[in-house]
């Protein structure tokens, strides 16, 4: 979905299991929850690319 | 100006039991208005041809088919038409009552909100005023006033001799009646009085009614006030220094925040596991809850920089302006609002952060595209949240408890 929404270098470096042992915690175990980080950035466009080029070399 | 003159059958569906339900749940207004919303939105679906809107009246809907020379072929379907409205409204009033998981006075009472419909046919004009065509004449008034009857009972049809006559509802299912309206005089009806409805039988593949989604949120609302006003209480996630450490916080990244902001740390990740945050940039976090990541990211960029909190828990909100106030950060922006809608203008953004409030949300796409707009081009995401490793089946996609616990 991230790619669709137009970010690339999407990755995820850390994951871990970070519900175990919550007070209430009934649920995360069946569905298999994790908590991860995933960082991601906004896709530029080779049209915008040659803009911000031209940009800078009128500059 | 009058347009035309037309031969017409005219209709007003009504949704009885409106009044009592708006006046008794005058603090669930919110709610109230989305419920009577997709009764009337369901109700609409219905309007075919020959039927025409001619407009919305509160809790009414009026309707007209004009008779003209295709009319006579159509009116038996539009009599078996006006008896599938009740089994649109009776579905809907089903789905919104297993949607909703409030306990406030409108959500505890859809059950309550019956259709009711009156039927004449006659004549009326057409008025054009300014842009808006209206109906009028005496045969309008007639059917305005049947609403005000004699019935005694919740959902109906009641048509009068001359609608009867073009629709020709089965006799055997209609008893026969007379109203009399000042005036008027007498008018002879006919009334249908039972309805058949069919089991409503939910369709996981259906987009969620957004009465769902609106309780959906007040439960979320609720659970994270509750971690905002009782941190300590114990929740299905871990809170405080207990899930800082576990999720990575350095002691360096949390000396000097305030400790009503770690103690109500609910996040699932940390996004400066994955990058620091530049002095100058401008930043938005999703979700700021009581503002421990939005205190660190500040000092990151520092005065230079900025930062925009959304969060949509006024409670959270509450401790996080404190919790600034108190560390006299100065370039810090917080906003009550929905992480759908961030109010940043397009390209300004250089990171978004967010730590286990995305998941939170219905529609992760929109979300997705929304942080896309604010981003400047190759702007980044830095974001803590969780993953699902089995597949979640549609029926618990609907179950409030594994959203909000």
């Amino acid at each position: 979905m991230l790619a669709e929404c137009g970010f690339d270098e999407i990755e995820v470096p850390w994951r871990a299991d970070v519900f175990r042992g919550a007070p209430q915690d009934k649920n995360s175990v069946s569905f298999g929850t994790l908590g991860v980080n995933f960082r991601a950035r906004k896709r530029v466009l080779q049209r915008q690319r040659d803009a911000a080029l031209a940009e800078v070399q009128t500059v | 100006m009058v347009l035309r003159e037309e031969k017409v059958v005219l209709l007003i569906a009504d949704i009885s039991g409106y009044t009592d339900f708006m006046l008794a749940n005058e603090k669930s207004l919110e709610h109230s208005h989305i419920i009577i919303g997709e009764l009337i939105e369901t109700i609409l679906k219905e309007v075919d041809l020959p039927l025409t809107l001619a407009k919305l009246e509160g809790d009414a809907v009026f309707l007209y088919a004009v008779k003209d020379d295709a009319f006579a072929s159509r009116a038996a379907d539009l009599g078996a038409r006006l008896l599938r409205f009740f089994n649109a409204f009776a579905n809907k009033v089903a789905e919104l009552t297993l949607s909703s998981f409030c306990k406030c006075g409108a959500c505890t009472n859809i059950e309550r909100l019956k259709l009711k419909m009156v039927v004449h046919s006659g004549r009326c004009a057409f008025y054009q005023i300014a842009n808006l065509t209206e109906l009028s004449g005496v045969d309008v008034i007639i059917v305005h006033r049947l609403l005000k009857n004699s019935v005694g009972l919740s959902e109906y049809v009641l048509l009068t001799e001359a609608a009867q006559q073009d629709l020709q509802l089965p006799l055997t299912l209609l008893s026969t009646g007379e109203e009399t309206y000042d005036g008027i005089g007498n008018v002879q009806t006919y009334v249908y009085s039972s309805p058949e409805k069919q089991t409503y039988v939910p369709d996981p593949s259906a987009p969620a009614p957004s009465l769902f989604l609106e309780t959906l949120r007040c439960e979320i609302k609720r659970e994270y006030a509750e971690v905002a006003t009782n941190p300590t209480k114990g929740f299905h996630f871990h809170t405080g220094r207990t899930l800082a450490a576990l999720l990575g916080y350095t002691d360096e990244m949390l000396d000097g925040i305030p400790e009503k902001s770690i103690s109500r740390l609910a996040g699932t990740g940390n996004p400066f596991a994955l990058g620091v945050l530049n002095p100058g940039e401008t930043v938005v976090e999703l979700g700021c809850g009581a503002g421990m990541d939005t205190l660190i990211a500040s000092r990151m960029v520092g005065a230079d920089g900025r930062v925009l909190s959304i969060d949509m828990t006024p409670e959270m909100l509450d401790q996080a302006r404190e919790a600034a106030s108190q560390l006299g950060a100065m370039n810090i922006d917080f906003h009550l609002g929905y992480i759908e809608n961030i109010p940043l203008p397009d390209a300004s953004a250089d990171v978004i952060i967010s730590n286990g409030v995305i998941n939170l949300a219905p529609d992760k796409k929109r979300v997705f595209q929304e942080m896309h707009r604010v981003l400047k081009p190759e702007g980044r995401l830095q974001i803590g949240d969780i993953i699902v490793q089995k597949a979640v089946p549609e029926s618990a996609k609907r179950n409030i408890d594994l959203w909000a616990g």
